[in-house]
């Protein structure tokens, strides 16, 4: 029996270990009470039927580490669900994470070689990277306290149905994934998280922010515009924009409205008089 | 009595399985091109381009005679219109197209840092109503009717509350009125988005726009995973190696996550509206809700209303879409309530038939 086999991906290869410590077990089953011969003897078929899907999943999964622009990169949505279903970390985050991954991502933006990097030292030497750092992991701990319970909750539902466990790993999962929710949803809806996520959300808008007044002030010293002076031109155009629109409706209108009676001409001889 | 001990070979068998499906996904997601997941792909023509909001008139479908006055559908910024035309077998444009009514959509396009002073007094009296100016001209008629989609339901409204004299019907779908109502929901599951935006201080979100220019649809979009937690564990691995082998569903599958994925940013002015005027403060029910200057009046609603909820729709609660119905000036209200959540109004096969059938048979009688 081989040792199973190992993709590079974390979550492959526990199912591989898992496989193989399953017919282990399996293993250790013959000449007990039940003959496992035959059982054996079909694991072998499938564990070649195993190594063979290993296989294709690998050629599949290789498509994506294709280079950009090679004839076999993917694209798309689809190149994106693939990244998710065999990303480990998907496992770990999801569900709780999303806003604290997406402030990251929004605060830092890409790092280009070169570009700022004096600026980004610094600014990672600030209070507000700091306070994000620790609003982040103060955010963590909350959600971790959360799947903690959940599988408190989960270990005593299991032991007090001994049923579940006959029924398989998928009825016992969807246990597990109900129990999870519902213990996500509850804690989503306290105090502790609201306010972790709100100190989040406030440290990383303070980042941003400070990251913005240090661009603008080194954007300034080489004369380029800043955001906010162009953020000025934006609010002169709009306003400007608003104020055409106005008068084209006013003009319109006018228009519109039918032309007003001519005024009645005066006698001459009041006139004269 | 049966023995029901799960033995150790059905476990490998189950693992063998799941083996098979990962591989199945793997294949057929790398075999998947961008292109071949389409979504709002039901053909039409431009008519009126301002800036960067378009109007489009869906082309008839062949043989089928146009029964109705001219409907225009109207989505919200968050998010995309092409929730109501996902796939051809599951549209809501396809349905009405079928049915003969003459539809119109807008779309907001993609607005950027550029349009961060856009106001929701903007979008309503400039863009749509130059949207339904276009059509009146085109089709020759005085009033349009409003197909109105979430946020856009809520756009729909004030829009027809300012411009009923315009406004032929409106229909209203999943659409927050009572920003405040979710409270008065029993289920737990619902409305964290009201609890989310209401935990915020006014200066938080006054400052995130400040940050950003306008709402980031990152936020948004992280906040929408939210609301469905496990969902977003198990989608991308049982969720869809359960759907291995089937590259019908495993494309009905992109083609959500394609709208899904797919959150422009809410320009800054008008989601400082949104969100501290109306999901904060709920000034609409209160009647303080300000567009160029002047109260929304919902007692002006005075034109056909049917206002269309989903009964499990965890992000617009039904209470606070029905809040609508004591609120408005006429007589010919109508509600339809439908199993679901808030997608599934469009996307699930049950609700296809329902939906299109109840709007038409509701809109054929109020020509």
């Amino acid at each position: 029996m081989s040792d199973g086999f190992k993709t590079g991906n974390p979550f492959l290869d526990a199912w591989s270990s898992a496989l193989v410590q399953g017919s282990e077990v399996m293993a250790s089953k013959v000449g007990g009470g039940m003959d496992w011969t035959e059982t054996m003897r079909a694991a072998e078929v499938n564990w070649k039927l195993c190594q063979r899907q290993a296989e294709d999943w690998m050629k599949a999964a290789g498509r994506q580490m294709t280079p950009a622009g090679g004839s076999d990169a993917l694209d798309g949505i689809a190149e994106e669900t693939l990244r998710r279903m065999l990303d480990p970390t998907q496992f770990l985050s999801a569900g709780t994470d999303e806003v604290n991954q997406a402030i990251q991502r929004l605060v830092e933006g890409p790092e280009f070689t070169d570009i700022g990097t004096l600026e980004r030292q610094v600014l990672k030497a600030t209070g507000e990277w700091m306070a994000l750092r620790q609003a982040s992991a103060a955010f963590k701990a909350i959600t971790a306290a959360a799947w903690t319970r959940a599988f408190a909750t989960f270990s005593q539902a299991t032991m007090a149905d001994h049923s579940l466990m006959t029924q398989g790993p998928r009825a016992v999962l969807d246990r597990w994934l109900k129990v999870a929710n519902e213990e996500l949803i509850r804690t989503q809806r306290t105090e502790a998280f609201l306010k972790a996520q709100r100190n989040l959300l406030t440290a990383g808008v303070d980042y941003r922010l400070k990251e913005r007044a240090l661009v603008e002030l080194w954007c300034e010293t080489h004369s380029i515009p800043t955001r906010t002076e162009v953020d000025d031109v934006h609010r002169t155009l709009h306003d400007l924009r608003s104020q055409i629109r106005d008068l084209k409706s006013r003009l319109a209108a006018d228009e519109a409205r039918p032309p007003p009676a001519a005024p009645r001409r005066k006698s001459a001889t009041k006139k004269q008089a | 009595m049966p023995d029901q001990t799960y033995r150790p070979d059905q476990a490998w068998r189950e693992a063998l399985e799941f083996g098979a499906h990962l591989a199945h996904s793997a294949e057929a997601l790398g075999r998947i091109r961008d292109e071949d997941v389409d979504v709002g792909a039901t053909p039409k023509t431009e008519v009126m381009r301002v800036e960067k909001v378009t109007l489009s008139r869906y082309t008839p479908l062949e043989g089928v005679e146009v029964k109705t006055g001219p409907v225009l559908i109207v989505y919200g910024l968050v998010g995309r219109y092409t929730m109501a035309d996902l796939q051809e077998d599951r549209s809501l444009v396809r349905n009405l197209l079928r049915r003969g009514v003459d539809l119109y959509v807008v779309e907001w396009g993609n607005p950027t840092r550029a349009d961060q002073f856009l106001s929701m007094t903007d979008y309503i009296d400039w863009f749509l109503d130059d949207c339904v100016m276009r059509i009146r001209q085109d089709v020759g008629v005085d009033k349009v009717t409003l197909l109105g989609i979430c946020e856009g339901g809520t756009f729909s409204t004030l829009y027809a509350a300012r411009h009923a004299e315009k406004v032929q019907n409106l229909i209203l779908t999943i659409t927050p009125i009572d920003f405040h109502a979710d409270m008065d929901d029993p289920d737990v599951a619902h409305g964290f988005l009201n609890v989310w935006t209401r935990n915020l201080e006014n200066r938080d979100i006054e400052r995130l726009i400040e940050a950003f220019g306008n709402l980031p649809g990152e936020i948004m979009a992280s906040v929408f995973q939210m609301l469905t937690p496990v969902r977003n564990l198990t989608k991308y691995n049982i969720d869809l190696l359960d759907l291995a082998g089937d590259d019908k569903k495993l494309l009905n599958f992109l083609r959500m996550e394609k709208w899904l994925a797919d959150r422009p940013h809410h320009p800054g002015a008008a989601a400082r509206q949104w969100l501290i005027d109306l999901y904060k403060e709920n000034r609409l029910v209160k009647g303080t809700f300000e567009l160029g200057g002047e109260a929304v009046d919902l007692r002006r609603l005075t034109m056909p209303i049917l206002n269309v909820y989903a009964l499990q729709d965890h992000i617009i609660p039904p209470p606070c879409a029905k809040a609508l119905g004591p609120l408005v000036g006429t007589e010919d209200y109508t509600e339809l309530a439908l199993p679901g959540g808030h997608v599934g109004v469009y996307v699930s096969s049950k609700s296809q038939g329902i939906v299109g059938d109840t709007v038409f048979d509701w809109l054929i009688e109020r020509q």
